[in-house]
This record gives structure tokens, sequence and C-alpha cells, in this order.
């Protein structure tokens, strides 16, 4: 009896022990992420950005996002490192592949990518993404239709908007809004602002922190008297490819007349 | 030995034992100090070997190779302002490795980059030389053209990538030697060293044109075949370096400064001294950043110039230095 109570305690402690895995997480979106599918705890380091959940911010720090110090990762042992495509992903990828440190970097042009993004994360670990994954589907399967004109803009000065082809276009079409910035090869583009005055917008959506920034977009719109609603939005929910776009959805509606 | 005075020989191997001393030395550094009897302990193999390791090879790869090659090229041209991004090799192993990273993946960036380097270098010496038996002054004018010329390609491309790639582009400009494996760490050393070896070989004859090209010829010194070949062997030099870390700037231009104020003149000592001092001068101030802004980076490029430039001052003020 005693024999099989040890085998027990020993299986048990065992199967615990194995799930306790240590993560690094390299981008704030895949850090929201993890926490979202319960594998916060498991992350043992995290970069400078990475401010949501609040725990979040408390983690280890592993550099920036961009230039992650590998000797830091190193000192942690992690068992995955994950990441976004940005940045020195490359050289960072074929440093990891060396040192034996599994590793994965996620693409996060749409919102598919952000889906399969989680659902990968989500398989690795063991976890259930359905919950989250259909929270997502409820909001960005079926747009509906547009009724207002809208252009998103990530920098006042110089002026650079969001194209169709990210996901930043699926929030706009989620709250009903068609993006006026029509291109469809590339992500985020310098465009002019004649455009804008030519083509009357019915929201800016401004997505920034910076107050001069946004002070230059109201006073932008004064001058040419634009019949322009601006939006001042949080960067740190509407640009990162992570679930909370459906956050971003949801204020959208909220703050247009949706 | 290569006919070295016995108190330069002397001094050249202080400097290989010094080179030695430093790479050891710094290994102990970064983000835990570790000591040196478990250096080589076997669970900080993977942080040493594969982490510390290489990227001490790369700065000494970096450093030894851009002095040496900026010594050359600033007799050659005779120019003070002359470096290793001369002939636009820079720019052409910037946009070998942004339609590398487009167009194929993984180590084909490099390849790119090297090849397009390689010819570049090539071009500009069809171009700038031809008719003519020396021409530094169409050479360097004619680098400066094609420099820009991709420069401008880049600038158009990376208004078109995406924001990836135009950050991808900003950080290799800045430089990094983080990113090599032990193995091609190696390797670049070994051909960088190489390449070192073969231009010294030429050194003599570098100060016999330092004196005047009639007085080089009379002496009889091919010029045009020097010239060829330091510029090849130096190019390629570059492109190794530019190709595998990136455009590390100012080394190149400020440590055979220093070496001349401090040692003379005479090309052959300084072709050795350049290599040592310029690797040494990477490695501390590389391991130095490190272990001070852990776990952040900077990228290496930005801190040379940072360091570099008062230095260069400080000195020029010291030793009066006025270059011809």
């Amino acid at each position: 009896m005693k024999k099989f109570i040890f085998a027990v305690l020993f299986i048990i402690f065992c199967s615990t022990n194995s799930y306790a895995l240590r993560i690094v997480s390299l981008s704030p979106s895949t850090t929201e992420i993890l926490f979202k599918l319960g594998l916060g705890g498991d992350i043992v380091g995290d970069t400078l950005f990475s401010n949501y959940p609040e725990k979040a911010k408390k983690i280890t720090k592993v550099g920036s996002y961009i230039r992650p110090n590998l000797e830091k990762i190193l000192e942690l042992k992690p068992d995955y490192v994950i990441g976004m495509k940005e940045g020195m992903n490359k050289s960072v990828q074929n440093k990891l592949n060396e040192l034996g440190i599994k590793n994965r970097f996620y693409a996060s042009r749409n919102v598919s990518d952000i889906i399969y993004m989680i659902r990968d994360i989500a398989g690795i670990f063991h976890k259930n993404p359905n919950a989250v994954v259909a929270e997502i589907e409820k909001y960005y399967k079926k747009f509906p239709p547009a009724k207002k004109t809208g252009i998103f803009v990530v920098s006042v000065q110089p002026l650079i908007v969001a194209t169709r082809n990210t996901f930043v276009n699926s929030i706009l079409r989620c709250a009903g809004i068609r993006n006026i910035v029509k291109d469809k090869a590339l992500e985020f583009i310098i465009i002019d602002k004649e455009y804008i005055i030519k083509k009357q917008p019915d929201y800016i959506i401004v997505s920034l922190g910076v107050k001069k920034q946004i002070d230059m977009a109201r006073s932008f719109i004064k001058r040419f008297h634009l019949k322009s609603k601006l939006l001042i939005v949080d960067p740190n929910i509407y640009n990162r490819p992570s679930y909370r776009i459906v956050n971003a959805c949801l204020d959208l509606r909220k703050r247009t007349s949706y | 030995m290569f006919g070295f005075e016995k108190k330069n020989l002397l001094l050249i191997f202080f400097l290989l034992f010094l080179s030695l001393f430093v790479g050891i030395f710094a290994l102990r550094y970064g983000g835990k100090t570790i000591p040196f009897s478990d250096l080589f302990d076997r669970q900080n193999s993977l942080l040493v070997v594969h982490l510390r390791l290489p990227r001490i090879l790369a700065d000494f790869m970096v450093g030894a190779g851009l002095s040496i090659v900026g010594l050359s090229f600033q007799t050659l041209v005779r120019n003070p302002l002359a470096e290793p991004y001369l002939f636009g090799i820079s720019g052409a192993a910037a946009l070998g490795y942004v339609l590398g990273s487009i167009f194929l993946s993984g180590i084909y960036s490099y390849v790119l980059s090297f090849l397009l380097s390689v010819f570049t270098v090539f071009f500009v010496m069809f171009f700038a030389l031809r008719d003519r038996d020396n021409a530094p002054s169409s050479m360097v004018l004619t680098g400066v053209a094609v420099g820009f010329f991709y420069s401008s390609i880049i600038s158009v491309m990376s208004i078109f990538l995406s924001s990836r790639f135009v950050k991808n582009i900003f950080l290799w400009y800045l430089g990094d030697t983080t990113g090599l494996t032990l193995n091609s760490a190696v390797f670049s050393l070994f051909i960088v060293a190489f390449f070192s070896v073969v231009m010294f070989f030429d050194a003599e004859k570098l100060n016999i044109y330092g004196v005047g090209e009639e007085f080089a010829q009379t002496s009889g010194v091919n010029i045009k075949s020097l010239i060829y070949r330091q510029y090849i062997l130096g190019s390629l030099i570059t492109a190794v370096v530019v190709s595998k870390c990136g455009a590390i700037g100012f080394v190149g231009l400020i440590v055979p400064h220093i070496v001349k104020m401090l040692f003379g003149k005479d090309n052959k000592l300084n072709f050795v001294l350049t290599f040592f001092l310029g690797g040494i001068f990477l490695i501390i101030v590389d391991t130095l950043i490190k272990s001070i802004v852990y776990p952040m980076e900077i990228p290496i490029g930005v801190i040379t110039a940072m360091i570099g430039s008062p230095f260069l001052i400080l000195l020029m003020r010291k030793f009066r230095y006025a270059e011809r």
C-alpha cells in the first residue's frame, strides 16, 4: 500500500512538474495571448513594452522586442521562446536554434494570422484555444455593411496610415467603417495629406500616445475645415495583433454611430 | 622576422598576447560575471562557447578587418577621410541583404549581400580605372556615386515595403555582432585574417607609394597592380564583415589614425598594429557596453562612434596631428 501511495505521489509530482514550463515572450502581443490562455504564470521573461495585463509588467525583461538580449534569455533557461516576425527575428532565431532553445515566431498581417497564432501557441502548451478563437470569430467572421468611411493613422508627421492589408483594417470593418486607403500590397504606408482633404472620411482614427502628434491632427482638421470626426484610440489595444482586437472593435462601435 | 626591428617585434608579440588575453578576459563579462575557474565549466558551455565566444570573435573580426582596410585605403587614395565603405560597399551589401531577405531566406541574404559587394568592387574599378593607370579620385567619386545610388534604391524600397523590413534595414545599418553562429564567426575571422596577411605583404610598397607616385615608379613598384590588389583584398574583407555584421561605422576611420598618431607612419608596422588594436578596441567597447546596459542591447555601431569620436579629437589635440 505504501509503495502504491508513493507511486501515485510520484506520478502526480512528475505530471505537474512536466507542465511547469518556462516561456520567454518577446513581444507584447504574445504575452497577452499567453496570459489569456492561462499560461501567464509560466512566462519567465518578456520585453520592455509588455504592459498588459498588469502582471506582465513585473516579469523579468529580456530587452526590447526588436533586439532582445540573448544572454538574458539563456540565463532564464526557457523551454520555449515566442515572438513576432519583426525586428531582428531572423538572427535571433538562428542563435536560438544554435543554443538548442525551441522557438516560434509569428506573422501578424491579418486576423487569420492572429487566430493561427493563438491556435498554434495553445497547441504547443496543450491549452484549449476554442473559447478565445470563438470570441474573435464572433466579431471578425462576417462584417456588417460599411456605412461610414475612415482612415487609421499611426503617425501624423509623417502621415503613416494602415492599408486594407492589415488586421487594423478588419477592426474598422468590424465597426462598419470602410478604410479609404485602398492599397492592398503594403501594410502601413506614407500618404499625402491632400488625400484626406479630398476624401473627407467620416472618421480620422488616430492611434497614438504622443500628445504633440495628436494636437497636430487636431489643428489639421481645424485648418482645412474637415467634416471628419477625430477619434483618439489606445495604440496598446488597436495596434497589437492579439485577441484584444475584439475590445478594439467594441470600443470603436461604441464611439461611432454603429 | 619580416624585417622588423627587435623592439617592434616585441611590440607585435605583446599585442598578439594582449588580444588573446582581452578575448579570454572578455568571456567573463556579460549578464553574469563568471570566474576564470568556471569559464570552461560544462554548465556554462552554452553561454560561453555559443553566445559570448562567437560575439567576441565577431567583434575582433570587425575591428581588425575594418581598421586594416581603412589604413590601406587612406594611404591608397591619399585622403585622411578614406574608410572601408568608401567605394560604395556598405550600400551594396545593404541592398543585397534587403533583397535576400525579401526573395530568399536565411543564409542566402548574407551570400547575396557578399556577392553584390564583390560585384560593386569590380564595377567601380572597371569604370574608374578604364584607360588610366592610376586614378584614386575617380575611383572615390565613382564609389560615392554608386553608394548613393544603392542607398536611394533602399530608401525607395523602404517606403514601399512593410514596416518590418524598414526596421530590419535600420537595425542592419547600425551593425550587430550578436547574430553569428560559432562556425560562421570562426570561419569569417579566418578569412579576414588571411586576406589581411596578404595585404600586409604589400606594406613596403605602400610605403614607397606614400612618398609619391613618380618615386614609386622609379623604384620599380607596379602602381596599377598594387592598387588593384589592395583595393580588391580590402573590399573582400569589408564585404565579409558587412555581410555578416552590418555597416559598423567609424572603426575603419579612427583606428588607423590613432595608430599613426601613436606609432608613426611606417605602414609595415602599422598594418600589424591596426589589425590587433582595432580588434582589441571593438572587443573592449562591446563587452563594456553590453555589461553596463544589460539586459538591453545597444547596437555596436552607435557605440563605436560615440566613444571613438571624442577619443580621436583628444588625441589630435595632444599630438598636433596633421596628415600630409
